[in-house]
């Protein structure tokens, strides 16, 4: 359905701008309590990238130390970047970019939002690889040799369909998630089934690394950092969840249990599969594991959990290119067909672009562990977990969030700190280590170096008023609306 | 005094949309500022303890656990 449909009544515009859109959810509009709030989190959580980051891990670590590093890693990126989010989010009823207006002023949102969109085109150009590379595993398992441009002519055709599927209406998606999140769960225990009948438990405990680097140790700590900056990447997703739910609790612990350790679960029986299969393609699995009927099944299934999971990330990317004035009132098909250009280059180099998948996923800590660690310092320690919904919705340079020319500089500065200090710690691309990354994983130091940094240059330039938000703001009308 | 809108569109239907939107949002902003927080639900020094504890103590003492 368009977000922006053509000459809805009053009412239904508001419920589209409510639910769709950027006004703040009121109590009373909210759909989660807390098993709502589980489900959909699930919903979101058990989906195909599960597959793909216990696959990259697998390249490092064995079974043992990536169970640690997945869940506890997960765990722990999910926290940091929930907390502040989820009850900011929650208590407003705002979606995150509009939240991030308060720290980083109102044109800064504008670059958390690129990091955001970058964000969900690179898992949707990864997930459609996977689809590509489902369609010629299946080709491959009924007898065929596929031609190489087989899985680049997937990635296309994944984009086709998510494209469909995204224009044609959030009720299609929402019933094909339905089937899709808990059909993705079943596929994971009876994987693990499986692994443990086939192979028995002893094989994928002692199953070495695929592609281990030189320092065990390096390896432990750099799979670790995977899943504390999979946690990280979870920042996209959160605020649209949190707004949604009525109680502080339900906010809070859903997506942490669901988003951080059940994804993690996933995560592990792919990681076992990896181990075992000895291949770090998902994709490569299933009929090994399953036998050519029941693996076969199984692609098809995955390949359509592919096209639903990037059709999510699609919808969501064209929900927040809302934001740009340009593309405000634009027909909802042209939103999307611009979301799906930056795609394009997975369609050429599918395989050059999902083997930097690993390096993908460390970007994501870069992006989303400093702009974390400036909005907890910033909603928790400077603003006391007050905001002011007036400021977030006036682009008047009086404002309280207009900082300078719309930006608040101390905060773009903290998050480039940030994403220095973690190329000093690790360098994805060349998986070079400093020292003290033995230490302290990457994400967590672009967490709270940055986040310190902000909180101590705030308080001395005394950038955040005092006086609690609703005594500075009765009465007031937006001079500037720029919803 | 009709507000000067940032974001307004040029066309007639879109600039009523718009203006529409700029009465709920004004509306909602009021409900919400005047809401109490405890309509929220809470999250206590308990529930940071445990989130402290199980989220983030925890998984670094297993990290090192199985160096």
């Amino acid at each position: 359905m368009n977000p922006a449909a053509s000459q809805p009544d009053a009412g239904q515009l508001i419920r589209q701008e409510s639910v769709f859109g950027r006004l703040p959810l009121l109590p009373q509009e909210r759909e989660y309590g807390p098993w709502g709030a589980h489900a959909t989190c699930f919903a979101y959580a058990v989906a195909t990238w599960c597959f793909l980051i216990g696959g990259y891990a697998a390249s490092w670590v064995g079974a043992v130390q990536g169970i640690v590093c997945l869940i506890g890693g997960n765990l722990v990126g999910v926290f940091l970047t929930t907390m502040p989010l989820s009850l900011g989010c929650q208590r407003y009823g705002l979606e995150q970019i509009e939240y991030c207006k308060s720290s980083f002023g109102q044109r800064g949102s504008k670059l958390v939002l690129v990091f955001y969109i970058i964000n969900m085109l690179g898992w949707t150009g990864l997930i459609l690889v996977m689809f590509g590379n489902g369609i010629r595993n299946i080709v491959r398992a009924l007898g065929y040799e596929p031609a190489g441009w087989v899985v680049g002519a997937g990635v296309g055709l994944g984009l086709w369909l998510s494209y469909l599927l995204v224009t044609r209406g959030v009720h299609l998606l929402n019933i094909t998630n339905a089937i899709i999140a808990p059909g993705l769960g079943l596929l994971s225990v009876f994987m693990f089934y499986m692994l443990i009948q086939k192979y028995g438990w002893q094989a994928i405990l002692q199953a070495p690394p695929l592609d281990p680097g030189p320092d065990p140790l390096i390896n432990y700590f750099i799979v670790f950092e995977m899943g504390v900056a999979s946690g990280f990447s979870w920042w996209g997703g959160i605020g649209f969840l949190a707004r949604n739910t009525r109680k502080r609790r339900d906010a809070v612990y859903p997506e942490i249990l669901q988003l951080g350790l059940f994804m993690s679960v996933v995560c592990c029986v792919s990681l076992f599969s990896a181990l075992v299969v000895k291949t770090a393609d998902p994709t490569e699995w299933m009929v090994p594991l399953g036998g050519v009927v029941m693996g076969v099944l199984a692609l098809i299934f995955v390949a359509l959990a592919n096209v639903t999971s990037s059709a999510v990330s699609l919808y969501a990317t064209g929900l927040s290119l809302r934001h740009l004035r340009s593309l405000r009132f634009a027909p909802w098909w042209v939103v999307i067909a611009w979301t799906i250009v930056p795609c394009l280059p997975f369609v050429f180099w599918p395989h050059d672009l999902y083997d930097l998948g690993d390096t993908f996923l460390a970007y994501n800590g870069t992006m989303y562990a400093p702009l974390s660690g400036i909005l907890f310092a910033d909603y928790f320690f400077l603003r006391k977990q007050r905001l002011n919904l007036w400021s977030l919705f006036d682009d008047d340079p009086k404002g309280e969030y207009h900082y300078s020319y719309g930006f608040n500089w101390v905060a773009v500065g903290c998050l480039v700190l940030g994403q220095f200090v973690y190329l000093s710690m690790y360098n994805p691309l060349t998986s070079e280590t400093h020292y003290l990354f033995r230490f302290m994983p990457a994400s967590m130091a672009a967490c709270v170096v940055p986040g310190l940094v902000y909180w101590g240059l705030m308080r001395i330039l005394n950038a955040v008023s005092d006086s609690p938000p609703r005594l500075r703001t009765q009465h007031r009308r937006l001079n500037s609306p720029n919803i | 005094m009709k507000p000067q809108t940032s974001t307004a569109p040029s066309t007639g239907r879109h600039a009523a949309e718009h203006e529409l939107l700029v009465r709920e949002l004004e509306r909602r902003i009021e409900i919400l500022e005047n809401l109490e927080d405890s309509s929220f639900g809470n999250f206590t020094m308990l529930d940071w303890v445990f989130c402290i504890i199980a989220f983030l103590i925890l998984p670094h003492i297993f990290l090192w656990m199985f160096v």
